[in-house]
């Protein structure tokens, strides 16, 4: 009767339990709300620029390129979205379970602690993804409707899909480590954030620090899957992310 | 009085069980066996160290010196084996975002029973603690007490070797006491119990040992006639021979 080390059937039971838990309760709802509006917004945004930019264009006879103005900003911006929205849905992981007691309960099951990490983090992952995929629909709309290229579209999906693993992981992990889930938000969102800005700030960074600033900033990585392009150094890197994440996540990081 | 020895392996073996929460001692050296089948109440005052006695043998909280074996595996491991053990938290913590019947099945399904079996325990479950009309509803609208149910049926599920209720009818109504007692000795004779209660009563009730904690140290386990017909004198004498009291 001894227990496998791992069963990916108890995770996924796990994660399609959190799932349920998540939509039951007003954070998912309020996850939702957030992205679909901030999504939206930035959608816009991208339409619009493209819309207003291309009149002046036009008037000295050259086209805009619809790829680079709508589908590469409005699909980073909606990379920035997965990244802000993300602690929404990981602050109720560990650190809601360790503030609400739950923690015992999930610790009495018969799971292991990898079971527990990979199946919550697989709830986030589902979680974010159906928020991800609800905003794609909308480049989706204007690329039938003949504007950028089905080859970006697909190649930012897969960048947005590794960025939602790390992200996912890295709230996981730093909410195993945070008493409340405001925290967890928080630190998340903080962390995160940092990665993201870490793009912006290399180029006012020492040499030497801006090259570590470049090789650990989220958003230049993104930016290659956006315009069609798949580095394996970039598949390598929200991987690598993920995994170190996970392993420092832990559901026992709450035991006292 | 002695324990009889059926001549098995005990299914529980603590030796030397430390534990401490900053300076302060919660479990000091505590050393006991538990037989097959064997049921024992852990007795003392609030505070003494029952249920950290408890979460020490669930496999939650770790030791900081000595060991413990549940059918020769540690606490950690015997937690993922399924069906060996069954806990009950103190504070019965579920989901509130599940319904009582998610909170079931999802048991049913870490603990790999499968259909028709699986359907036939949730039934027996359902019906041995008066469950039904709470099944569709939200645990985060439960009472207290009705929470306390759902999780001593998450408890029971396996059925597990060893079960380990923290107050398990605490919060419970008189008929939901009587419910859970008698539903607990229709559970098959191998299963070993380890009830933490404050109630010597109930304790004596369901159970065949006493196992006293004070301070965080025990004494014991004794069979409950060998202390005699006043319950509550032994609890005083037993509780009270600790240095620390």
């Amino acid at each position: 009767m001894k227990a496998p080390a791992f069963s990916l059937k108890k995770a996924l039971t796990l994660a399609a339990a959190e799932w349920l838990a998540f939509w039951s309760n007003p954070a998912g709802g309020l996850a939702l709300l957030v992205f679909l509006v901030f999504s939206g917004i930035l959608f816009y945004n991208a339409v619009a620029e493209f819309a207003a930019t291309n009149l002046s264009v036009l008037a000295q006879g050259r086209i805009l390129n619809a790829d680079v103005v709508i589908f590469a900003n409005g699909l980073t911006n909606l990379g920035l979205v997965v990244l802000l929205v993300s602690p929404l849905t990981t602050m109720r992981a560990m650190a809601d379970y360790a503030h609400g007691g739950r923690l015992d309960r999930l610790l009495a099951w018969p799971l292991s602690p990898l079971e527990i990490v990979v199946g919550q983090h697989l709830a986030a992952v589902f979680a974010i993804s159906l928020l991800t995929v609800l905003s794609l629909i909308p480049f989706g709309a204007i690329w039938l409707m003949g504007v950028g290229n089905l080859m970006s579209l697909l190649t930012a999906a897969i960048g947005l899909f590794l960025l939602i693993l790390a992200c996912a992981a890295i709230g996981l992990a730093l909410a195993s480590f945070n008493s409340t889930p405001l925290g967890a938000a928080l630190t998340s969102l903080g962390v995160l954030g940092l990665l993201w800005a870490l793009g912006w700030a290399a180029p006012y960074l020492p040499p030497q620090a801006a090259y570590l600033a470049q090789g650990l900033a989220v958003a230049p990585r993104l930016a290659h899957f956006v315009v069609g392009l798949i580095d394996l150094n970039d598949v390598v890197y929200f991987l690598v992310l993920t995994l170190v994440a996970l392993a420092i996540g832990r559901p026992l990081g709450h035991q006292k | 009085m002695s324990r009889p020895n059926n001549g098995d392996a005990p299914l529980l073996v603590v030796k030397n069980l430390t534990r401490a929460f900053g300076s302060r001692l919660a479990i000091q050296e505590a050393s006991f066996t538990l037989g097959v089948g064997e049921r024992l109440a852990l007795v003392g005052p609030n505070g003494a160290g029952k249920t950290t006695l408890l979460k020490l043998i669930a496999g939650v909280l770790a030791a900081d010196y000595g060991t413990i074996a549940i059918d020769g595996l540690s606490p950690a491991l015997a937690r993922q084996t399924a069906g060996l053990v069954g806990w009950l938290p103190e504070s019965a913590p579920l989901n509130p975002d599940l319904t009582v019947l998610e909170h079931l099945s999802l048991s049913a399904d870490f603990l790999g029973l499968k259909s028709p079996s699986a359907d036939q325990k949730i039934e027996e479950l359902i019906g041995a603690l008066n469950l039904k009309e709470k099944l569709p509803r939200l645990c985060g609208q439960l009472s207290l007490g009705s929470r306390r149910q759902v999780a001593l049926a998450l408890a029971l599920m396996g059925p597990p070797k060893l079960l380990l209720l923290d107050e398990p009818t605490s919060s419970l109504d008189p008929l939901e006491v009587l419910r859970c007692r008698e539903y607990l000795r229709t559970l098959p004779e191998s299963t070993s119990i380890i009830i933490s209660s404050h109630a010597l009563d109930e304790a004596a009730k369901s159970t065949t040992l006493a196992l006293f904690v004070a301070a965080g140290r025990i004494s014991g386990p004794r069979p409950w006639p060998a202390l005699g017909p006043d319950l509550e004198a032994s609890y005083l004498r037993e509780t009270r021979e600790s240095p620390r009291l």
